[in-house]
């Protein structure tokens, strides 16, 4: 290539990146917009369906008849946007290269909007990061980005959407990275935070800059209010895992009734959840206004406990009658109500000086947030970003941590990838993603390599690897690196006759080539440039080698791992 | 791809992201337009529920109305006027905590307004919280007041936190507090009765005697006022002025039993003081004589008592006293020696103080006695 053709690749390649980043802010933007009319969507249909002050009847009628409406559609036109929208979305960006239709997006919003607007005990954020990753991956097919772009753009879309939804940016970007993507780690960080930033900027130029939630100032009054944070994380823990199990047996049940029944199962969950709307009509729809109330002191001991029961019953009897709804919001009314009663109890009880029961209600939604999504870091930075108090954090955490612990011990499988599975889609372990993309270089190369001197004649090279079956020889003298030179050169320069020339004549002078801590990703890109060999050199001096990355090398090294992790 | 080819897929891209661009911008509009409509529905809403927590609070349905105002925070979060009606509907039914938290949310959006202040204050109050309650009512005095009527609100403010500092025995500082407000009174009839009666109150009666007269100025037929007046003349110790007062009111309506008391002691102090203007010789002794007899007898019963006899050595040397000098004080030489007619009433003074130490306060004529002693002795 000459110089001019290699400085109009360059400058393509940098208006692609261009493109990109304005394609990241303009996916922010579209992203917060879906979420902010699908949260509008959602009030304006509540309000239409059952007025001001509801009657019993209409407690009932309206998730029945509504839920018959969203059954149909569910089945006949729209069957990927029943549920939460994240499961689905992981798997959209695992398994289909990012691929989700765009008649998935508008499915979602239509289906969510009925739901959750005909009282469905369901979050609108899990939908939002669906509605969202499918106009972004749509619009990065209509752009014709490459497979591996319309996949980057799941996340930065389920970021934006999160962020608009929740008002939280920074725990929206560590969402998308640790369960979406789950590896916190990836080079998608820089996209995600700019889409989030777009996201949470529309949406409050909307709906304006006040939070979701008014937070009461949290104070940790005394040491040993750790011992009652840490009862929060049993309590969070258990009460996490009697959701996750109670909404896959009961959604178990219902996939195992007949197939001609699917298009009524949402009305009979609508059925249900009616009758229980007459006695609990608090657990109404998302419910963030209770909450709030539990956040400030506003409901009772009894009050609390309750609505922690039927908030329990109505999200999974919603959600495993194939409605379209989150459990993101589900998660923190219940961790809200949960913490709710138990700082009410610890206030009656303990012998310090306690944290008003908001407090723990506030450190009880991220206890359960941690507990049934399993995002711990993400649960942690959200309710840090709630209070903006430092003080929060190590009661925070510790009650995190138990709650997330006890957990994975008892449901090992997280329930958004049960969920999956029981649709029968198996997504990669989160460990596995991790593991493969935090291999590096100096993991895959082996030190083992010749290095031929750069006088050599090629007769003595050709001889050399006709002996020796490698196709390609790294030149160099005393770990001094010079060069590559291929089987194909070696053969070329003997038709031609010039078998006493050196082989520093013919060999490759700069090839491509990685530094120890580069990522598998960059390895394998410049390996399927190289010959077949790739060199890796050290940090501190271009021209000494390490090792060598082959095919081989690679094999061996993924043969190792796999039987580490067996052992 | 080519070169030429990936070119034209950039441009192809840009011309893309350009329409997506526009599409954003007028899903921009149209979310706004969508939000703004969903926002006045939510603030007509907010306005409805408000008015019916209105109603449930006149009907005395407290728990409802705290239900209604949280539907209608739920709907404009922004307007502080349901904020306060929920702090005001959960302090009436006795939810102070949560009352708190609701005013402290409004506290951080805005320190510095009156009104929030104040409702801190009163909520400080109620749970004890002095020095946290001063704190509030001086932020609320000296905050930010918006609205009409602002100078009205400030004093009644100052006339709050006046209650609230006698109420906790700091007449010092409510004192303070009252000669601001005296300097900024309205000339408004009820300003100044509250004024004197506060005054009177925190143990200033002249200020407060000042007051009810500018209230009588105002409006020579009130009762209140005139009833002050009597009181703080009485406590000045002026009790012609204290009667005529008293009496002045009296026709006008029937007195409070306090006041009523106050007029019959203030009589009793007039028809029995020695000293006073206008009286013969003759009469000034036979006051004198009388005030002497009761002092004395209440001196005596005072000495039957068993735990009195043997534990009352001062009593014992009084009585001894009042006896050697009965015959002097009955004496004509009185009529004309106003040393012994001094010595007379000092006589009297002393036993009633003394019988106060070990037998209790006066009452009736014992106590207008201790009254005339100690102003003519100066002692008041």
């Amino acid at each position: 290539m000459n110089a001019s053709g290699l400085s109009h690749r360059l400058q393509l390649r940098f208006r692609e990146d261009r493109i990109f980043l304005v394609l990241t802010i303009l996916i922010g933007v579209l992203s917060g917009l879906a979420a902010v009319l699908f949260t509008l969507a959602i009030k304006s249909t509540t309000f239409l369906l059952f007025g001001i002050s509801p009657s019993i009847l209409r407690l009932v009628l309206v998730p029945t008849l509504m839920s018959v409406c969203t059954g149909f559609l569910l089945v006949k036109f729209f069957p990927e946007a029943a549920g939460s929208g994240v499961p689905q979305t992981e798997a959209a960006f695992h398994l289909q290269e990012g691929r989700i239709p765009l008649r998935v997006a508008f499915g979602k919003f239509l289906t969510g909007v009925l739901c959750i607007g005909s009282g469905h005990s369901m979050g609108r954020e899990g939908p939002s990061v669906q509605i969202a990753a499918g106009l972004a991956s749509a619009i990065g097919r209509w752009l014709r980005l490459s497979p591996a772009r319309v996949q980057s753009l799941i996340p930065v879309a389920s970021a934006a959407a999160l962020s608009a939804a929740f008002n939280t940016p920074i725990a929206a970007v560590l969402f998308a990275l640790e369960e979406v993507v789950g590896d916190m780690n990836a080079k998608l960080l820089g996209s995600t935070v700019v889409a989030s930033v777009a996201a949470v900027m529309v949406e409050r130029s909307i709906l304006g800059n006040s939070p979701i939630f008014h937070v009461p100032q949290y104070h940790f009054t005394h040491p040993a209010e750790l011992i009652a944070y840490a009862g929060l994380g049993l309590v969070g823990g258990l009460v996490s895992l009697a959701f996750s199990r109670a909404l896959l047996l009961l959604r178990a049940l219902f996939l195992r009734m007949p197939a001609r029944t699917r298009i009524f199962r949402p009305a009979m969950g609508g059925l249900l959840i009616g009758v229980l709307l007459i006695f609990f009509p608090q657990v109404m729809g998302v419910g963030y206004e209770y909450v709030d109330q539990a956040l400030n002191g506003g409901l009772m001991l009894r009050a609390m406990f309750l609505l922690c029961m039927a908030k329990m019953v109505a999200t999974i009897v919603s959600y495993s009658s194939g409605n379209a709804g989150g459990i993101f919001a589900p998660s923190l009314y219940l961790g809200a109500m949960a913490g709710g009663t138990v700082g009410v109890l610890v206030h009656h009880i303990a012998f310090f000086g306690a944290s008003d029961p908001g407090a723990y209600a506030m450190v009880g939604m991220g206890t359960l947030f941690a507990g049934i999504i399993r995002a711990p870091m993400t649960s942690v930075v959200m309710i840090f970003e709630l209070t903006e108090n430092y003080q929060v954090l190590v009661p925070l955490m510790v009650a995190n941590m138990i709650s997330f612990w006890i957990s994975k011990k008892y449901q090992p499988k997280p329930l958004y990838h049960a969920l999956l599975e029981q649709d029968h889609v198996y997504l990669p372990e989160v460990g596995a993603r991790m593991t493969i993309s935090t291999w590096r270089a100096k993991d895959i190369m082996t030190r083992s390599f010749n290095m031929t001197p750069p006088d050599t004649t090629i007769e003595a090279a050709s001889a050399f690897v006709s002996r020796s079956g490698e196709k390609c020889l790294i030149v160099g003298n005393n770990g001094t690196f010079s060069g590559l030179i291929t089987r194909d050169a070696i053969d070329t320069a003997i038709q031609s006759g010039m078998t006493a020339d050196p082989i520093a004549k013919f060999m490759i002078k700069e090839p491509a080539s990685v530094y120890p801590d580069h990522t598998i990703g960059i390895a394998l890109e410049r390996l399927a440039k190289s010959p077949g060999l790739l060199p890796v050199l050290t940090r501190g001096s271009l021209f000494h080698v390490e090792g060598v990355i082959t095919p081989q090398t690679l094999i061996h090294y993924i043969e190792r791992n796999e039987e580490d992790q067996n052992r | 791809m080519s070169e030429p080819d990936t070119s034209r897929a950039l441009d192809r891209g840009v011309l893309l992201l350009t329409l997506l661009v526009a599409i954003a911008v007028g899903l921009f509009l149209f979310t706004r337009s969508v939000a703004l409509r969903e926002h006045r529905m939510e603030i007509r809403l907010a306005g409805i529920w408000y008015n019916t927590g209105e109603r449930q609070i006149g009907a005395g349905a407290i728990d409802e109305a705290i239900d209604s105002f949280r539907r209608a925070i739920a709907n404009d979060r922004q307007n502080r006027k349901y904020a306060f009606a929920l702090a005001d509907a959960l302090a009436a039914g006795n939810h102070d905590q949560e009352a708190e938290q609701t005013v402290l949310r409004l506290h951080e959006l805005d320190p510095a307004n009156a009104e929030i202040n104040l409702d801190l204050a009163r909520l400080a109050a109620k749970r004890g919280d002095f020095p946290e309650a001063l704190h509030s009512y001086e932020n609320a005095i000296y905050g930010h007041w918006t609205g009409t009527g602002i100078d009205e609100r400030q004093r009644e403010v100052r006339v709050e936190l006046v209650r609230f500092l006698l109420a906790n025995q700091q007449r010092d500082r409510a004192l303070s507090e009252l000669l601001i407000l005296n300097s900024d009174l309205p000339e408004a009839v009820t300003s100044h009765v509250e004024a004197g009666d506060l005054f009177l109150q925190a143990g200033d009666p002249q200020h407060g005697l000042q007051n009810f007269r500018e209230a009588i100025k105002l409006d020579p037929h009130n009762p209140p006022a005139l009833s002050g007046a009597g009181e703080a003349s009485f406590q000045l110790g002026d009790y012609s002025a204290a009667e005529r007062d008293l009496e002045a009111s009296r026709d006008l309506g029937p007195l409070p039993s306090p006041a009523q008391q106050t007029l019959s002691l203030a009589q009793m102090v007039l028809s029995a003081d020695p000293l006073a203007r206008g009286i013969g010789a003759k009469e000034r002794q036979q006051r004198l004589m009388a005030g002497y007899q009761q002092a004395f007898q209440r001196m005596q019963d005072c000495l039957t008592r068993p735990s009195i006899q043997m534990d009352a050595p001062d009593m014992h040397a009084l009585a001894t006293e009042a006896a050697t000098t009965r015959a002097g004080i009955q004496g004509k030489r009185i009529r004309y020696d106003p040393d012994l007619l001094r010595y007379g009433l000092d006589l009297i003074y002393r036993m009633e103080t003394t019988t106060n130490i070990h037998c209790g306060e006066p009452m009736g004529m014992d106590e207008a006695l201790l009254l005339i002693a100690s102003k003519r002795d100066g002692r008041q």
